[in-house]
């Protein structure tokens, strides 16, 4: 690649191997375990160990990769549906790039200034893209096994940008000898089950553009209905047995407050 | 017409066009996932897309292209060399262009590697090296009452920036491969090599030092400067 012997020392002077990361301490406080939120339609699949599909969409921050949180910060990304994934990973040897130090990113910006496009990138109308195949470049030419870095879209009361992290974790395939990212199903984070099923739910984009900050859209009404009217949540094994089930809710719907019908285990 | 790219598009689409927004691309990336887990799929997928010629490519949109290409690079899969020419004419992003160029490179058989294509041994990149310096005036039949010579200017300036593009492209793939292409379009003799000469020392001469030195390196380059006498050219003397 076409880049100064100083530009290529300064990005891999940013490159940390895993125990001397904050993936370490990561691991260490709540086990090597990580997060990822689906759509409710994925619960029956990852009901049993699944792997997790290595995401490959454009729109994604760090390019084709396995987007994860790592257990420390539980909810962080909930806003991206109902059910929860957590998978065991192991993290040794792992090559990684903490983009929540200033230095790191700024080795990036300085690599991708220096690369041929760098003038396209800036004048195209498909930057987003751009961005994708420069990312993918970036972590392909340098063995990058995980970014490290603060969310950049936020819900409301899950998400903490400054202090949360995610982490895009790469699987790599090689090709005629050469290593490069893979795009199908992560071997890296194999073993993803069903274990979380949260209440709420988050719109992810606003005006076609994708959401910087999302509101909760149910715990916000339901907390002041609470405060008004009490109402104790049913099971909902209970609730479809119940004969007054119509005339509890006809009474709520002439009073006020809300009634929480909720999964059981 | 390849019946089962026609059947597929609108998933394909809904997978990798971020204009679906994040929820619908996991959403349909998940469901393929469930694919990629049947027996015998990922095969038939790369045989399909082994199949796909020059006249398919209307069959996809831009997003299905962009992922056709990320799937072959990652499945071995060798797309056919018309197929990719009409790929290199259809997008004119020097990203996807380097993607595209990726991908031709990657298929090409190991035996290829780390050599200097002559003209006589063919190869994709050095046919799209001819076809991006291609002038060919016969094939304009519009602006009929138009000057011959503003006609032939007009016609190589679309030329020369095609092999801008592809020129950036081959630099941004920065194989040894394609560094040893790129130094070919360089050193190719046509109307508009000088043009494309000081397209690069633009380029070039907007790097740090040593970026600088290390293109120069790669691409065989003795020496680049701008005429003293003739401000619009720039001098490359090759090793």
């Amino acid at each position: 690649m076409l880049i100064a012997q100083s530009i290529k020392s300064a990005v891999e002077a940013e490159i940390q191997d895993f125990s001397e990361s904050k993936l370490d301490e990561f691991v260490g406080k709540h086990g090597p375990y990580v997060i990822k939120f689906v759509q409710s339609r994925w619960a029956d699949h990852y009901s049993s160990f699944q792997k997790l599909k290595i995401s490959e969409t454009p729109a994604l921050t760090w390019g084709t990769a396995t987007y994860v949180t790592p257990l420390c910060f539980p909810l962080s990304s909930a806003m991206y549906g109902r059910i929860g994934l957590v998978t065991r990973f192991d993290p040794k040897g792992w090559k990684v790039f903490d983009c929540t130090r200033p230095s790191a990113r700024q080795a990036y910006v300085r690599w991708a200034r220096a690369q041929p496009s760098y003038s396209h990138l800036l004048l195209t109308v498909h930057s987003t893209f751009a961005n994708h195949l420069m990312r993918n470049q970036f972590r392909e030419f340098f063995g990058i096994d995980c970014v490290i870095f603060h969310p950049d879209q936020e819900a409301e009361s899950h998400t903490d940008m400054t202090q949360h992290m995610w982490l895009a974790v790469t699987d790599w395939k090689t090709i005629k000898g050469k290593r490069v990212i893979d795009s199908s199903l992560s071997k890296r984070l194999s073993r993803a089950r069903f274990t979380v099923l949260i209440d709420e739910d988050f719109r992810l984009e606003d005006g076609g553009l994708p959401i910087q900050l999302a509101k909760r859209q149910i715990e916000a009404v339901t907390e002041v209905m609470h405060k008004v009217n009490p109402m104790n949540p049913v099971a909902v094994s209970q609730a479809r047995l119940d004969p007054r089930l119509p005339q509890t809710i006809a009474q709520i719907y002439n009073t006020s407050g809300y009634l929480h019908v909720y999964i059981e285990p | 017409m390849n019946h089962y790219f026609t059947l597929a598009t609108d998933f394909i689409d809904r997978m990798a066009n971020p204009a679906f927004g994040i929820q619908t691309n996991e959403q349909y990336a998940l469901k393929f996932a469930q694919l990629l887990s049947s027996e015998g799929f990922t095969q038939d997928l790369s045989n399909q897309m082994s199949r796909l010629e020059k006249r398919d490519i209307d069959q996809l949109s831009s997003h299905g292209w962009l992922w056709v290409l990320n799937w072959s690079k990652g499945n071995e899969v060798k797309l056919d060399d018309e197929l990719l020419h009409s790929l290199m004419q259809k997008f004119r992003s020097v990203f996807v262009q380097a993607m595209i160029i990726e991908t031709a490179t990657l298929s090409e058989s190991d035996q290829d590697l780390g050599r200097t294509r002559r003209e006589s041994d063919g190869g994709w990149l050095y046919e799209e090296i001819r076809r991006s310096v291609e002038i060919n005036l016969e094939s304009s039949d519009t602006f009929q009452d138009e000057d011959f010579r503003e006609r032939a200017n007009r016609i190589t300036e679309g030329a020369v920036l095609r092999s801008e593009r592809l020129l950036i492209g081959l630099l941004q793939v920065g194989s040894q491969r394609t560094l040893s292409a790129a130094t070919q379009l360089l050193k190719y003799p046509w109307q508009g090599q000088s043009k494309l000469h000081l397209i690069f020392y633009t380029v070039w001469s907007e790097q740090d030092e040593q970026t600088r030195s290390a293109w120069l390196a790669a691409l065989g380059i003795r020496s680049i400067e701008r005429d003293r006498f003739e401000r619009d050219q720039a001098r490359i003397v090759f090793e």
